[in-house]
């Protein structure tokens, strides 16, 4: 790394405020910093500041408030998001896709603040989020403003955060013991790797009958969506291999994929498909 | 341009670190520690893992500034002058050293594993190291050494390190 | 008499420091007042060099030189002469190196390469090797050569024969298979530190040729080679890519000597990718008949190798490749027809097998084929094909030590036996390999060189020019020495990374060390004992013929309680009039020839024979292909030791799992897209699956204690093995490595299909 840089610490968002009067656009904010310090490395990003935003404590922490819903401040690490209690019990499946990312190392770094303001269509922690009806909390000096996760991201690396905005918190309904929840994912390696697509499912089942249903797909558009067609067909469906198959062509014609240098965008289809099918099976083996 | 104190491998370590400068480059650099090593520079390849307060981190990717006041421990804290520390021994007896440029980095990770899971199965094992690139040795002896050290250090390898350099802060 | 040390598991000689952390490789190492320098290398893959502005560069503080081409004598360098250190008119390649900064730091030496200005004409480029052969091709990367084709490799045995068994067959396979670039990943970059000083050059460099390196850096430098001193820190992995001297290493040299200061290069990542030798990608088309008993009757091969921009010494991989041809099973009726493509593409080294991996997986996936079309068993098949002690083969390779059945029947044993999930077919596949395990002369010399040296207190010093890349070849040298001297291990020093003080070898390749150095070191070693014994036996009063080396001790095999210390012996023989010092020297130069220019002679002193049995899962849905374990049976010879063994046969399979399921370097007009450890996926400890070892020994004669060499061949016929098993779980057959899940994926849609209607 080279240049002159500036480093501020802030220790609270009014300490962080008056930091963001000017040089926005130059600015780089540090959570786990897992990405943006490698991007300013290799140059793809030109920034003439960091903003370290690890020792503000309001952004930390998580906790369960009277409706119920689970409160995770943006500065939460992958490693507390699969480890922590509150997150294993209440959102399982954040737990569960949190640790399907990257490697111990990044875990204890990265942040769900970063993850999601990074907007990556391949966001590991978005499909969970998506099918969870998530809300992200985004402050400025200007005040609060609650934002439902399926608003959060525009494009790709592009999100609904204003320029002076900081996400603060991410607060995620309770799950159900009822719910039954996948994610899956599929990369090239077993670990160290980004989705070739990920789909993150979960149904509310009366006996056989599915009452409500969440399929959301990662790696497979120019951001993580959510599949209105699919949930909508499989809302009142038994769940058999028919309404299956039905509901994995129906994700499969919502994606968008693209050909890079991880896969095609034939293969992406197929994945969806795929795992459309297996994530759903999976969850009907929930008890 | 910044004056930071930390503690490093059980000694107070003060001096001026830059905003673009990395832990890495500062403790290879500025502190002469080259036993951490740099392979890829980007958090990918887990050649430069250090402990810091208590996680493993890639020192590629930590801002330096980020560890005023904190505590890392690197390969050369792990052993007592010539007594070396239970995973390194397991590491030398179990074949798991070949080139060696992992090397330090797979031991981090293995104490940071040890010590928060002192008797882990061969899948734990090779989930913890899944961040720690190996190009010489197809990772079999290293998981071999990983289950020797636990049996050697039992649940007393957590407490070992991490109490002595506590004393010291 | 059994051995005490050889053939017993050591740990590994440098273990201790690599554990502690202070192993100095290239990356740690500095000097006082040292700068850095750092390359500018081209962005575009063909073009030419209009003009180069330093002036900016210059200025910047900090900065001590910044080189170009009209600043160098402009010697041409590389295998083939057709390289430049700096490119003075045209670059070839992206990666080409176009100017050489030296500046206090490396920052500073990172700034003023973004200052240097440069004037390029764009130029069409050529990135397939096959259309760069075509007619209307009218890129040329080098023009001066009137062709895109850089050389041509051609064996063919009788041609009527030939022609004739073709016709008697019963079966005749003709297919193509596609190889990928891949790249050696070596977790240590490439780098150099040069001190130009007085005349003299002393360059530390990672090199696996430290004496065949100071040659070509002669030839690079001008600087004559008795001015040249090598010296090798901790090698971070070679695996082939550090055999060629690189052309940042000559500019390194150069700006130590227009600054009179130390001056370090180290690669980053990326431009370990983009700017080191990779494996050639390869196109096959290989014909394999047999006759209805599946005996082998002819093979024929045509292959393209993409060379890349310039000459390395991945140019020469067809000749090894032609031997796999050639010679892997006995096949009476062969041609081989290699062609050397020059692209604008990354150009091609040296990587671990050295051409085998690429033509083994497609005789091996051929092999398959047979049995299938046959209805024979793929184990089968192989067995009445196998080559067998005693064989010379079409090359006139003679085969000596053999064990290549056993290793064929003990890699599949234990496979297959659990059954599929549902949603997942499993399957098992073998697949063989030949490979030089006795040296391979491929220079006039094959030789190496070893000294040592018996001092008085009983330590055996052995200076040998064999060079440990993290192979562990130290150790192996210092338990031969402890073998014949009767000395632990501890008591054997190696010294082998400074041409200052070891004596001439050709190289660490070819799997040859264990066996070269091996024996060098033991015949050294021999000229020492039997100095040791004719002065023992004075000191003790009795006949040479019935003393012992044992623990430290000389003694008599009868009577042990007669005995002296090695130690003594020595002080005896210095404290005297007359007295000596107690030295051997040997050179060991295989008895093998240099192959005629019709590509015959026995090029290897003895043959190294292996297996792989791999066992996979795949998933119907996703196509994702799982190995659920490897077995690799491997003819070692003679283990001297097994761990050391175990542990290159596991990362040889770990390798040749990458290339086989997720290694590939991608290229865009010529840029690597994936220059980085996320998109260019080595397998992580979570991937690789449990590697059973399996060691087989055919005591070889020529060998030191019977051993032969190993390193190259655990890596070569895992690629073909995991086809062979991905085959035989789904019936889809992949040609075209690597195996990824859209590709078996595609195979199976296109079956269903084919099923379906």
């Amino acid at each position: 790394m080279t240049g002159t840089l500036k480093y501020e610490t802030p220790h609270s968002l009014a300490e962080l405020w008056p930091l963001l009067v000017s040089d926005r656009e130059l600015t780089g904010f540090l959570a786990g910093g897992t990405d943006l310090i490698v991007k300013y490395k290799r140059k793809q990003l030109n920034l003439t500041r960091f903003i370290d935003l690890k020792n503000i404590e309001s952004l930390k922490g998580i906790w369960l408030d009277e409706n119920k819903n689970l409160h995770i401040g943006s500065l939460t690490t992958l490693t507390e998001l699969h480890t922590h209690p509150l997150i294993q019990k209440h959102a399982p499946l954040l737990a569960a896709a949190a640790r399907k990312m990257a490697s111990v190392q990044i875990r204890n770094r990265a942040t769900i603040g970063g993850n999601l303001c990074n907007a990556a269509p391949s966001a590991d922690l978005a499909p969970p989020l998506l099918v969870l009806d998530a809300v992200v909390k985004l402050e400025s000096d200007q005040g609060a403003r609650e934002l439902s996760i399926k608003s959060l991201f525009t494009g790709p690396g592009q999100t609904a955060l204003k320029i002076g905005e900081v996400m603060t918190e991410v607060m995620v309904p309770v799950s159900e013991p009822s719910d039954k929840v996948t994610y899956l994912k599929q990369g090239l390696r077993q670990a160290m790797d980004i989705a070739m697509a990920g789909v993150a499912v979960k149904l509310n089942m009366s006996g056989n009958l599915c009452q409500e249903a969440a399929i959301a797909l990662g790696a497979v558009a120019p951001t993580p969506i959510r599949v209105k067609a699919a949930e909508e067909w499989l809302r009142g469906q038994r769940i058999n291999e028919q309404s299956i198959a039905k509901a994995a062509e129906l994700a499969k014609i919502a994606a968008n994929p693209i050909s890079d240098v991880r896969t095609t965008a034939d293969y992406r289809s197929e994945l969806v498909s795929a795992l459309v099918t297996k994530a759903i099976q999976e969850c009907m083996t929930q008890v | 341009m910044a004056l930071i104190s930390f503690m490093i491998n059980g000694q107070p370590w003060k001096g001026q670190v830059e905003a673009h400068e990395t832990l890495l480059d500062l403790i290879r650099d500025k502190l002469g520690l080259t036993g951490t090593k740099k392979g890829c520079d980007s958090g990918e390849c887990g050649a430069c893992t250090v402990i810091l307060n208590g996680l493993s981190v890639n020192s590629c990717i930590v801002p330096a500034l980020e560890v005023e006041g904190k505590e890392v421990l690197t390969i050369e804290g792990l052993s007592r002058g010539e007594v070396l520390h239970p995973i390194q021994e397991a590491f030398i007896s179990e074949g798991a050293v070949q080139c060696g440029f992992c090397t330090p980095g797979m031991i981090m990770s293995t104490k940071a594993l040890l010590d928060s899971n002192p008797h882990p199965s061969k899948q734990e094992i090779r989930q913890a190291l899944a961040g720690n690139l190996c190009r010489c040795t197809g990772y079999g002896r290293i998981v071999a050494a990983v289950e020797k050290a636990a049996k050697m250090g039992g649940d007393d390898l957590a407490g070992n390190d991490s109490r002595e350099i506590s004393d010291k802060v | 008499m059994p051995e005490m040390i050889v053939g017993k598991s050591a740990t590994k000689y440098d273990a201790f420091a690599k554990v502690i952390g202070e192993a100095q490789y290239i990356q740690d190492l500095t000097q006082p007042r040292m700068l850095w320098g750092k390359i500018l290398r081209s962005s575009l893959p063909h073009a030419r060099i209009l003009n180069i502005d330093t002036s900016k560069a210059e200025k910047l503080l900090g900065v001590k030189a910044v080189l170009t081409a009209k600043d160098l004598p402009g010697r041409r360098i590389g295998f083939g002469n057709d390289n430049e250190v700096l490119k003075r008119n045209k670059v070839r390649c992206v990666g080409d190196e176009i100017a050489a900064v030296a500046a206090v730091d490396e920052a500073t030496a990172i700034e003023a390469m973004s200052l240097i200005k440069v004037e390029f004409e764009p130029l069409t480029a050529v990135f397939d090797p096959e259309l760069a052969m075509a007619e209307n091709c009218n890129v040329l990367v080098h023009e001066s050569r009137g062709s895109n084709l850089s050389l041509e490799y051609h064996f063919e045995t009788d041609e009527a024969a030939l022609a004739a068994s073709l016709d008697q067959a019963a079966v005749v396979l003709e297919d193509r298979f596609t190889l990928p670039f891949v790249t050696s990943s070596a977790m240590a970059t490439h780098g150099c530190m040069a001190l130009y000083r007085n005349g003299e050059l002393t360059i530390w460099t990672p090199t696996q040729v430290p004496f065949l390196y100071q040659h070509e850096l002669m030839m690079a430098t001008g600087i004559p080679g008795n001015r040249i001193r090598v010296i090798q820190p901790t090698i971070g992995g070679g695996f082939g890519a550090k055999l060629d001297m690189y052309p940042y290493e000559a500019a390194c040299v150069h700006l130590s000597m227009v600054t009179g200061l130390p001056v370090k290069i180290v690669f980053t990542r990326e431009e370990e990718f983009q700017a080191s030798r990779p494996r050639q990608p390869m196109i096959i088309d290989l014909v394999t008949a047999a006759d209805r008993d599946g005996h082998l009757l002819a093979r024929k091969a045509k292959v393209i190798c993409d060379n890349g921009a310039y000459n390395s010494w991945g140019s020469t991989t067809p000749f090894v490749g032609m031997q796999t041809i050639s010679s892997l099973y006995r096949v009476p009726n062969v041609r081989y027809d290699a062609q050397i493509v020059y692209t604008n593409n990354p150009y091609s080294g040296a990587m671990r097998g050295y051409g085998n991996p690429q033509h083994t997986f497609a005789v091996e996936s051929h092999m398959d084929m047979l049995a299938a079309k046959l209805g024979m068993d793929p184990l089968t098949v192989r067995l009445i094909n196998a080559n067998q002690s005693g064989d010379v083969t079409p090359q006139k390779m003679k085969i000596t030590s053999c064990a290549f059945s056993e290793t064929l029947r003990e890699a599949g044993k234990e496979l297959g036996s659990l059954p599929s999930e549902p949603g997942k077919l499993r399957g098992k596949g073998i697949a063989g390999l030949l490979h030089v395990g006795g040296g391979a002369r491929v220079y006039r010399s094959d030789g190496c060189g070893a000294v040592v040296k018996l001092d008085d207190m009983g330590r055996a010093v052995l200076l040998t020019g064999a060079t440990d890349m993290g192979q562990g070849s130290d150790t192996i040298l210092t338990q031969i020495v402890a073998e014949v001297l009767g000395l632990e291990i501890k008591d054997v020093k190696v010294i082998n990374n400074d041409t200052n003080l070891t004596p001439w070898d050709v190289g660490s390749h070819a799997s040859r060390t264990t066996f070269i150095a091996g024996n060098a070191a033991k015949i050294a070693a021999e000229k020492v004992r039997s100095q040791l014994i004719t002065a023992a036996a004075q000191i003790l009063n009795a006949n040479p013929d019935q003393l012992l080396l044992r623990n430290k001790r000389i003694m008599v095999e009868d009577a042990p309680e007669r005995f002296v210390d090695i130690g003594k012996i020595v002080r005896s023989l210095h404290f005297k009039q007359d007295g000596k010092l107690l030295v051997g020297e040997a050179f060991y130069d295989p008895p093998t020839e240099m192959q005629d220019n019709q590509f015959l002679g026995n090029v290897s002193a003895a043959y190294a024979f292996g297996a792989h049995g791999v066992e996979v899962e795949v998933d119907r849905a996703t196509g994702v292909v799982k190995v659920l374990k490897v077995a690799a049976a491997h003819d070692v010879g003679k283990a001297i030791n097994p761990l050391a063994i175990q542990g290159q046969i596991e990362g040889g399979c770990a390798m040749g799992l990458g290339y086989a399921l997720s290694e590939e370097m991608k290229l865009r007009e010529g840029r690597v897209i994936n220059a980085n450890f996320l998109d260019y996926r080595l397998l992580t400890a979570v991937d690789i699956p449990e590697i059973e070892g399996i060691i087989v020994e055919s005591d070889e004669q020529e060998g030191p204690f019977g051993a032969k060499g190993i390193g190259e061949a655990c890596c070569i016929p895992t690629g073909a093995a995991v086809a062979n098993a991905v085959y035989a779980a789904t019936g889809v057959r992949i040609k075209e490595l690597p195996i990824t899940p859209a590709k078996v994926l595609e195979g199976l849609n296109k079956m269903r299909s084919t099923f379906d209607t």
